[in-house]
């Protein structure tokens, strides 16, 4: 065993991760007001330039932003692998990938190639910096469990989103690359379950034990559920991609993995909410509602997948609103509100810790961003998402009322975040 | 064959249920209980931090030369745990629930990820090193616990 390799306190700067977590409401407020000025137009065909743009800045710009944040400091302590260098590397990624969300979303909403091409390059340096790094890290972990098993898989997928996304946006912006619109299905599929929900489901694997001090999960679950995902994704775009290829009608097989994929994935969810049910942590607070919450949601969009699929209905808005913000986007701003405080804590104590003068001000988690502010967002979070649903349904009558609350909600997370850089800040000035 | 790993994690999983006895004690406000829960809690942690550094991790640092490594950062959080914990028995004399379960949440998750690091990574590194003797370093923390058991 190699013992130098060993990077148990490795843990980056706090800004490492907190420049990826403060942009993100930023990206997330900008997808509001677009959908202010655009208005019920947005509802009407899932390829209008515009709605890609929305799309991608709350999967890319939110979503993917505060995970790649969170992963500079998950792997030193999940795997005890922290990435090379992780603050150069990080700003390196952080430039690219902030232009290139900028070029790939303006690009979109605009027609414009240019923007389009200069977004490519961008996203394509961040995401394989990104990548590789993450994937160095990881191989070189000498840990094993499930978490981190997880953890691999979803980078793995990563890589396959990427790439799809990459020839998809190569489409957009060059005349001479043909638009292959067929492969989105897969590019969806290997972000938002590949990416997305593996990822989700490898940090539940450590933080719904470790917040709400509930059993383990299953053995049988944690060894193999992220493994089946993976390769039954596979499965499934191997079939997917012969039988638009070569026309061939295996329609029944591929329908059949995309199922059990969801059914998995609901057996996943049911199993974790009987845990959180059964916690032995009798105080509830802001993050496990917004897991339960993310985890309802997580059911009800497989479930109306799988409706839509045996149907024909086309529910595209809703499945996807269903998933990537009240699923995703749940979870995350519920992760938040733990990872934060911590972190603020974690860095103050480090360094006040042993002066005796200065231990008594470092503030508690509470203290940083209390619950009363984290339920009050929850609240806005809810109202928010019940409002975006009715807009699907009424356009006219709710787009702006959904888009106005949305911006209230982001703005809000966006305030709590900044009160606990400059709390941070005002405790080192009065060292 | 004795596992380091298995049993120490037992122990992790052990004191959480001790702090959690005692918060869920904080949220009824009954305040004779809770101090009797919390210092049960303090005890069987502050033995389990005993015995890792004064047997397990002199004991790794002895065969693999390593002394400001892993063992010096795992001590260094265990210092910050005492100060947590000092805190959370502070809370308790002031008798000031909120300000309890703001030390306990940040208690809880320093300890969890500190135990995560220790389960996942330390402890297979010293059950490795230390092999060849690991009956003869669990010997006084296994009769702890079947004398504690009794």
């Amino acid at each position: 065993m190699n013992y130098n390799q060993l990077s148990i306190d490795q843990a980056p700067s706090i800004s490492t991760p907190f420049v990826f977590f403060l942009t993100a409401p930023l990206f997330a407020i900008t997808a509001a007001l677009i959908v202010i000025i655009n208005g019920a137009e947005i509802f009407q065909d899932r390829w209008l330039p515009t709605t890609l743009a929305i799309t991608h800045l709350i999967t890319l710009g939110f979503i993917t932003m505060v995970m790649m944040g969170a992963i500079f400091q998950l792997l030193p302590v999940m795997a005890g692998a922290p990435i090379f260098k992780p603050q150069i590397t990080s700003r390196i990624i952080y430039g690219f990938y902030t232009s290139g969300i900028i070029c790939l979303t303006t690009g979109f909403a605009q027609q414009h190639p240019l923007l389009l091409k200069i977004a490519v390059f961008c996203l394509a340096i961040a995401f394989l910096t990104f990548l590789i790094s993450a994937s160095i890290a990881l191989i070189k972990s000498e840990t094993s469990g499930a978490s981190v098993k997880g953890l691999s898989y979803s980078i793995a997928a990563l890589w396959i989103a990427t790439s799809l996304g990459i020839l998809l946006a190569s489409g957009h912006a060059w005349d001479s690359i043909p638009l292959l619109r067929h492969f989105t299905g897969l590019h969806i599929a290997w972000a938002a379950i590949g990416w997305i929900t593996t990822m989700i489901i490898s940090i539940a694997y450590q933080v719904i034990p470790m917040f709400q001090i509930t059993a383990n999960y299953p053995k049988i679950l944690d060894r193999n559920l992220t493994t089946g995902l993976f390769f039954i994704l596979l499965a499934w775009s191997g079939l997917e991609y012969f039988n638009y290829s070569a026309n061939l009608s295996f329609k029944w097989l591929s329908t059949l993995s995309a199922f059990t994929l969801c059914l998995l994935i609901i057996t996943f969810v049911v199993i974790t909410i009987r845990m959180q049910i059964q916690r032995k942590k009798r105080m509830a607070d802001a993050t496990l509602y917004f897991w339960l919450i993310g985890l309802i949601n997580l059911i009800i969009a497989l479930l109306l997948y799988v409706f839509a699929s045996i149907t024909g209905h086309n529910l595209d808005f809703l499945i996807g609103i269903v998933f990537f913000i009240g699923f995703a986007m749940s979870i995350i701003n519920g992760m938040l509100y733990k990872i934060i405080p911590f972190l603020v804590w974690l860095h103050l104590h480090r360094k006040l810790a042993f002066k005796t003068d200065s231990r008594s001000r470092i503030p508690t988690m509470n203290d940083v961003i209390s619950s009363r502010k984290s339920l009050l967002q929850l609240v806005l979070h809810i109202i928010a998402l019940l409002l975006t649903i009715l807009a699907i349904f009424k356009p006219e009558q709710f787009i702006y009322l959904a888009a106005c609350s949305w911006l209230a909600n982001w703005g809000l997370l966006l305030l709590h975040m900044i009160q606990s850089i400059l709390l941070y800040r005002s405790c080192f000035a009065s060292k | 064959m004795i596992s380091i790993k298995q049993l120490m994690s037992e122990d992790h999983a052990h004191c959480d249920e001790l702090f959690i006895e005692a918060e869920n004690l904080v949220l009824k406000k009954n305040w004779s209980e809770t101090e009797i829960a919390l210092n049960n809690f303090i005890n069987t942690t502050l033995e389990h931090f005993d015995h890792e550094e004064n047997t397990l991790f002199p004991a790794f640092e002895q065969q693999t030369g390593m002394t400001s490594g892993p063992t010096e950062v795992m001590r260094h959080e265990h210092e910050q745990m005492r100060a947590l914990m000092k805190d959370l028995s502070q809370t308790i004399k002031e008798q000031n629930k909120d300000r309890y379960l703001s030390i306990s949440e940040t208690l809880l998750i320093f300890m969890r990820q500190h135990n995560m690091k220790e389960e996942q990574v330390l402890y297979p590194m010293i059950e490795q090193s230390c092999s060849q003797n690991a009956t003869e370093l669990m010997k006084d923390f296994v009769s702890k616990d079947t004398s504690s058991a009794a």
